[in-house]
């Protein structure tokens, strides 16, 4: 099998921006507040009023951890652990 | 950069900007942090730095503008900024927190505290990013509203990630009831985006990288789920996500209960059908695209609507709570749902303070219906109750001071002396400062908060929700000594149970959480044994609930302090305007209630004796401030003769 790949799946329309996930997953990085290091990000367009949530490269769903940092402290449950086909290999089943 | 030592929960760094020579200083936090940070550290610095003899709107007035050691944290909702500066309606004191992002960039962007005096030669903004501030031109801003303004600034800077707060044009015009905006739709200051416009300061943005340290971090993180799993379980905290402010505490709430002021306050019951049009579920369907949350907040009060277009255009923004529906809906007899959503983007556009605003156009109102004014002094708008195009265009006049806004952007005491009449007397304000208001007849205790508030009106100081949201009795007993406190139409206890939420909300300003998630409205939540462990996984400092409560005193001796000082308040001050004794509520489930001289009197007497000040002036003792260790307070009252 080996087709499918962890990842943060993201509704961003039950997205409050909280800005919570940017905070959790730069502490989860450095043990500090600090979102420069976070890999997911959270924009909110103030013409729309809609919001964008983009996982980073470099993101790991917290491998070895339970449930990832982002996604525990997303109150508004937006933000889940999911399956995603890997880019890898596309094709394999 | 400047460096500075290490800390733990503070960025460190107090800015001081002195726009008569364009020069920034930084320096070390450390000599204020006894007063925790945000509003302990502001009034501290405004305080101590404060000539009674200069107005607010004079160059060597001084502005402080902080964000406390738990903003940026993490810790839930901890995203407040606050502002501290003379108060330009009542000459006291002047704090407001608000909410949004700004304060957790402004910690990323390397401060605490931005301490403001003089006045630019002509517009700029602050920029603030990685340790280092720069004044920037800011002439090709002004003029423009606060939307407008944030976007500028990030164009120009080049990140769409920058906060902004900004005053809009009724900043700049001076307007008594100008506030700063943040984040689009979040307004703080009392009055405080006038001095920023007579300082010529258009805007703060900030932006950073530098992280906030944590003196233990996976305590802090193990202790943060405790507390967010204490919101999540909270009734009220659930209410407030569901249904906002607008929904829990306003026109048309869910508990059908909650007077709400009605025609410049004349009364306190709006029937459910005038209300219909301005339920918050009413809003939810037709126009909410989704919530929005201040900083690391599970609560989300805030609405985000989308209009696609009515007679004024297509409108997003953030909105409404409940006080906006207060004064543009039922204070001013408007019904129009569309008219108050515009309402609401017009005083964030233009920077206006809901509650000083509503009550000068409430009264203007009143002073139609009583034919004091008229189309000769309106040029031609009619201020029926009811009137929400009246509204919408008055709100242009005051920001721009525009014909009989003119009048009324001097705040609703000044416009009614100087327009007499007799007038005065349905000036509704608390020492000075514009009244928009619920329950104040029903609910004694909300009442006292109120009329004591050191800001002059406002409820979010000592007024306590312990009335409104079916606390339980035994807790409170245990809690305040008193079961009375939870029985709105009871005097008995509320004297204590309003200094002692003022002291909680010192420390909740200070340490930059939201009072949504804390003991105000539900007892479940977070109290000062949570913030006292809070602090120590982030500071590493120990202070003892007994201790912040402690501080938290200090902080309200240091705002009644200047107030007296600078205003010389006495116990008159503390009092709400006749109309409150006088005229009954006339419907609903509080039907025929009214304060009563004599039992607001008593509970201003144990409100007093709670404090350690004298009953007869409402003033200050030498005891109370030696022991709160005040000396510098205790002393400049004493040279006035100010000290009881």
């Amino acid at each position: 099998m080996g087709a499918f790949t962890e990842t943060i799946i993201a509704d961003a329309r039950g997205c409050t921006t909280c800005m919570a996930c940017e905070l959790a997953c730069g502490f989860r990085w450095s043990k500090k507040m600090d979102p420069s290091q976070s890999t997911i990000r959270v924009h909110r367009n103030d013409a729309t009023g809609l919001v964008d949530i983009q996982v980073l490269e470099g993101c790991d769903s917290c491998s070895g951890v339970e449930i990832p940092y982002c996604v525990v402290v997303c109150a508004p449950q937006v933000l889940s652990l999911g399956r995603k086909r890997s880019k890898k290999n596309p094709g394999a089943l | 950069m400047k460096r500075i030592g290490r800390h733990y929960g503070w960025a460190g760094r107090l800015l001081r900007v002195d726009l008569d020579t364009m020069t920034c200083s930084i320096s070390p936090i450390d000599a204020y942090r006894e007063f925790i940070g945000g509003r302990g550290m502001s009034d501290a610095i405004v305080f101590e730095e404060s000539d009674p003899r200069t107005g607010p709107l004079e160059p060597d007035s001084v502005v402080a503008i902080g964000a406390g050691p738990l903003v940026g944290t993490l810790a839930p909702a901890a995203s407040r900024t606050n502002i501290s500066a003379k108060n330009i309606a009542t000459g006291g004191i002047a704090t407001s927190s608000v909410g949004g992002h700004f304060g957790m960039e402004m910690k990323f962007a390397g401060f605490d505290q931005i301490v403001v005096r003089g006045r630019a030669p002509h517009p700029v903004y602050l920029a603030l990013r990685d340790g280092e501030a720069q004044l920037k031109d800011a002439r090709a801003l002004w003029g423009r509203n606060t939307w407008d303004t944030e976007d500028a600034i990030r164009r120009e800077l080049g990140d769409e990630r920058v906060r902004v707060a900004s005053i809009g044009p009724a900043g700049e015009n001076l307007c008594v009831q100008a506030c700063v905006i943040v984040d689009r739709g979040r307004a703080a200051g009392w009055g405080a985006g006038a001095i920023l416009g007579a300082k010529k300061l258009k805007a703060i943005a900030v932006r950073g990288s530098l992280p906030i340290l944590l003196a233990d971090p996976q305590g802090f993180w193990k202790y943060n789920q405790t507390l967010l799993q204490l919101i999540a379980r909270s009734r009220a905290s659930g209410m407030l996500r569901r249904n906002g402010t607008h929904g829990s505490y306003g026109v048309g709430g869910v508990d059908g209960r909650t007077p709400q002021g009605v025609r410049n306050q004349q009364d306190e019951y709006w029937p459910a059908d005038k209300g219909q049009n301005l339920r918050e579920q009413v809003y939810r369907e037709k126009w909410e695209i989704g919530r929005t949350a201040c900083t690391s907040c599970p609560t989300s009060c805030t609405h985000m609507y989308h209009h696609p277009g009515n007679r004024f255009g297509s409108l997003t923004l953030e909105g409404l709570h409940t006080n906006t529906v207060r004064a543009l809906g039922s204070n001013l007899d408007i019904t129009d749902a569309d008219a108050v959503m515009k309402g609401q983007a017009l005083i964030n556009q233009l920077g206006l303070n809901i509650d000083a605003v509503g009550s000068s156009m409430a009264w203007a109102f009143e002073a139609w219906e009583r034919g004091l004014l008229t189309k000769a002094d309106t040029d031609g708008l009619e201020l029926n109750w009811g009137n929400a195009d009246a509204m919408v265009e008055l709100l242009q006049r005051i920001a721009t001071r525009r014909g009989i806004g003119d009048l009324l952007a001097d705040g609703v005491l000044v416009a009614a002396r100087k327009f007499g009449k007799g007038s005065e007397e349905f000036a509704m304000h608390a020492k000075g400062q514009g009244l928009n208001e619920q329950s104040v007849r029903s609910h004694k205790g909300w009442a006292l908060g109120i009329f004591t508030s050191t800001r002059g009106a406002g409820h979010l100081n000592g007024a306590s929700l312990a009335e409104r949201i079916g606390m339980d009795p035994k807790k409170a007993k245990a809690l305040f000594g008193n079961e009375a406190v939870v029985r709105p139409e009871a005097y008995e206890g509320k004297g204590a149970v309003t200094a002692w939420f003022e002291g909680l909300k010192s420390v909740v300003d200070s340490v930059g959480l939201c009072y949504y998630v804390t003991f105000w409205i539900d007892l479940e939540l977070i109290g000062l044994e949570h913030i006292s462990v809070l602090m120590e996984k982030v500071t590493g400092e120990k202070a003892d609930a007994d201790a912040l409560a402690r501080t938290g005193r200090r902080i309200q001796n240091i705002e009644k302090g200047f107030n007296t000082l600078h205003a010389g308040f006495t116990r008159k001050d503390d009092i709400p305007p006749p109309r409150f004794f006088e005229s009954p509520i006339t419907g609903g489930a509080f039907a025929g209630s009214k304060l009563d001289p004599e039992g607001y009197s008593r509970m201003l007497d144990d409100y007093y004796t709670a404090h350690g000040w004298d009953r007869s002036t409402g003033w200050q003792t030498a005891d109370c401030l030696d022991e709160l260790e005040l000396p510098l307070v205790k002393e400049r009252l004493a040279a006035a003769g100010r000290l009881a």
